[in-house]
């Protein structure tokens, strides 16, 4: 059954969008990510015009992340204090970055920019990620169970305006927690991304937050920002299909109740892995799409130069 | 619709109106709605000569084309070892669709040539760019028509003008789901010793309706109220997925 989706302007089948929305739930139940990062480029891989699927990801991410959102904050698991310093980041940074999208768009260079930050954080958060498990995997098959310090002194505690987390017992810089949250904004106006998949580590290993905190503190910066997103793109460049994320959304509600059930019988390290590779392979069709001759070199843009 | 044709093949028995050049539509207006999976178009007519024949030589073209869009051609080149788009030329007043069809002594032949030959649609065969263009014109231009065909929104060879008799033509056109939105116009041209002797043109319009109308035109008009909108849908849908979810 073919759906006319108003702003992208073409009609697709609903039954693709419902069950790429439900595939990639799946995933994000599973592995607890937002899936931002695999929905966007699929979206454009189906021909949906870039422009369009970036600002109506950020859309359906503001529906995933609320309920997100609303079961950790029940739990205690979100310390708003520094919810609210990353939030003040990735404010400024999704601003800065619809702008910038805007500008690259005129340019004609937007389709390139978006390749690019996908390769190169798709390559690094992958690669991290990889390592990570597998000496995890290692260290288990050891028996040996290895006892980090409590407390690292790093350059990071080094940064003027220190600010007291009482929920994540830290006693920081509010300047580092600014910085990660201004670019995952700015990734998330580009990229079209919730920005999980680099604030988590960057909290776990840059702020040393607890990771009882984690999720929900980061879930509540996205929710913020990616909603920021949808607004600043329907205002300066109305490219938000709100027929198409809830779409996406519908789908995608169900995969994640399938994948979170899933993920609770499965054993985690192993599919820690498996989500390492699934970063790593989706890098490297992109970095390979960049690579290599395109068929046609020649491509058509509305607008004038 | 069938009514109409069924009355232009009453009216051509009559031989009096046999020397008129008279062309129609199936429809004016074209209407995208929720479902839209393309339009089915018929433009029939009558030729003031004889045509029935499939004598060389003569026939009838029939042109759709519309609505101009400002479009540019990008060009990739290797920079780094990554292929990146690296210079263009913006075609102003290119129509975004073209569909051609004509009758069987021209169908055999290649479109360009034929269409060349004529004179008819040297904007879309070879688009003007805007001033200053670069050097190789001719290579953008190209591409544009190689693109546009590949997006299946121009043709790359005839449609079929069928003739039921010695006048009354017909040809059945199919307009994609990606059809552009806006006003087209309808050519038609009758041909007879290598001469074009009749033309006309005619309006049609392209335009969504109905919901999809209405939600593009709510996210043009009041882009900041719109996103507000949709912020406040993926809120609730998100509460709402959360609150069943505890549910179960």
């Amino acid at each position: 059954m073919q759906i006319y989706l108003p702003v992208a302007e073409l009609s697709v089948d609903v039954f693709l969008l419902l069950g790429m929305g439900a595939g990639v739930g799946v995933l994000s139940g599973l592995f607890g990510v937002g899936g931002g990062f695999l929905m966007t480029p699929l979206l454009i891989f189906i021909g949906i015009p870039p422009p369009v699927a970036v600002a109506s990801e950020a859309n359906q991410l503001v529906a995933t992340s609320v309920s997100g959102v609303l079961a950790h904050w029940r739990r205690g698991g979100v310390d708003f204090k520094m919810g609210m310093v990353l939030l003040a980041g990735g404010v400024l940074g999704s601003g800065l970055g619809v702008w910038l999208f805007k500008l690259l768009r005129g340019l004609g260079q937007i389709d390139l920019a978006i390749s690019l930050c996908y390769v190169v954080f798709l390559g690094i958060v992958g690669a991290l990620m990889m390592a990570e498990s597998l000496r995890a995997l290692l260290r288990k098959r050891k028996g040996v169970a290895r006892r980090g310090k409590l407390h690292r002194h790093t350059w990071i505690h080094g940064l003027p305006l220190k600010m007291r987390f009482q929920k994540s017992r830290l006693y920081i810089s509010a300047v580092m927690p600014f910085l990660i949250g201004l670019l995952v904004g700015l990734l998330a106006a580009i990229m079209g991304v919730g920005g999980g998949f680099i604030m988590v580590p960057a909290m776990i290993y840059l702020l040393g937050m607890p990771t009882a905190m984690v999720a929900g503190t980061s879930l509540f910066q996205i929710l913020f920002v990616v909603s920021t997103v949808t607004l600043l793109q329907s205002a300066a460049n109305q490219t938000v299909d709100v027929i198409l994320a809830l779409l996406l959304l519908a789908g995608s509600v169900v995969g994640v109740q399938v994948g979170s059930r899933l993920g609770a019988r499965l054993p985690g390290e192993q599919f820690r892995v498996l989500l390492a590779a699934l970063v790593l392979a989706v890098c490297l069709k992109l970095l390979f799409d960049l690579v290599t001759r395109p068929d046609d070199l020649f491509s058509l843009q509305p607008g004038l130069l | 619709m069938r009514a109409l044709v069924a009355a232009l093949l009453l009216s051509t028995a009559a031989p009096a109106s046999a020397d008129q050049f008279v062309v129609d539509v199936s429809e004016r207006t074209v209407a995208i709605t929720a479902g839209f999976t393309g339009a089915e178009l018929v433009v029939f007519g009558t030729a003031a000569e004889e045509q029935g024949s499939t004598a060389e030589r003569h026939g009838v073209i029939v042109v759709i084309r519309g609505p101009e869009q400002p479009t540019v051609v990008r060009r990739k080149e290797r920079n780094f070892g990554v292929w990146a788009n690296h210079g263009g030329v913006a075609f102003p007043e290119a129509p975004a669709f073209v569909w051609v069809a004509a009758s069987e002594a021209f169908a055999e032949q290649p479109l360009t040539k034929v269409l060349r030959k004529h004179d008819i649609g040297r904007d879309f065969l070879a688009p003007a760019p805007a001033a200053g263009g670069a050097v190789e014109v001719a290579e953008f231009q190209a591409a544009f028509v190689r693109r546009k065909q590949a997006a299946g929104l121009y043709s790359d060879e005839f449609g079929r003008v069928e003739f039921l008799g010695e006048h009354l033509f017909r040809t059945r056109l199919r307009f994609p789901a990606n059809v552009p939105v806006g006003s087209y116009r309808i050519e038609v041209f009758e041909v007879r010793d290598d001469r074009v002797v009749n033309a006309t043109a005619s309006a049609l319009h392209v335009r969504k309706a109905g919901l999809e109308a209405a939600v593009f035109r709510f996210a043009h008009d009041f882009p900041i109220l719109h996103g507000l909108v949709a912020i406040l849908a993926a809120l609730m849908a998100g509460w709402l997925a959360g609150a069943v979810a505890r549910r179960t």
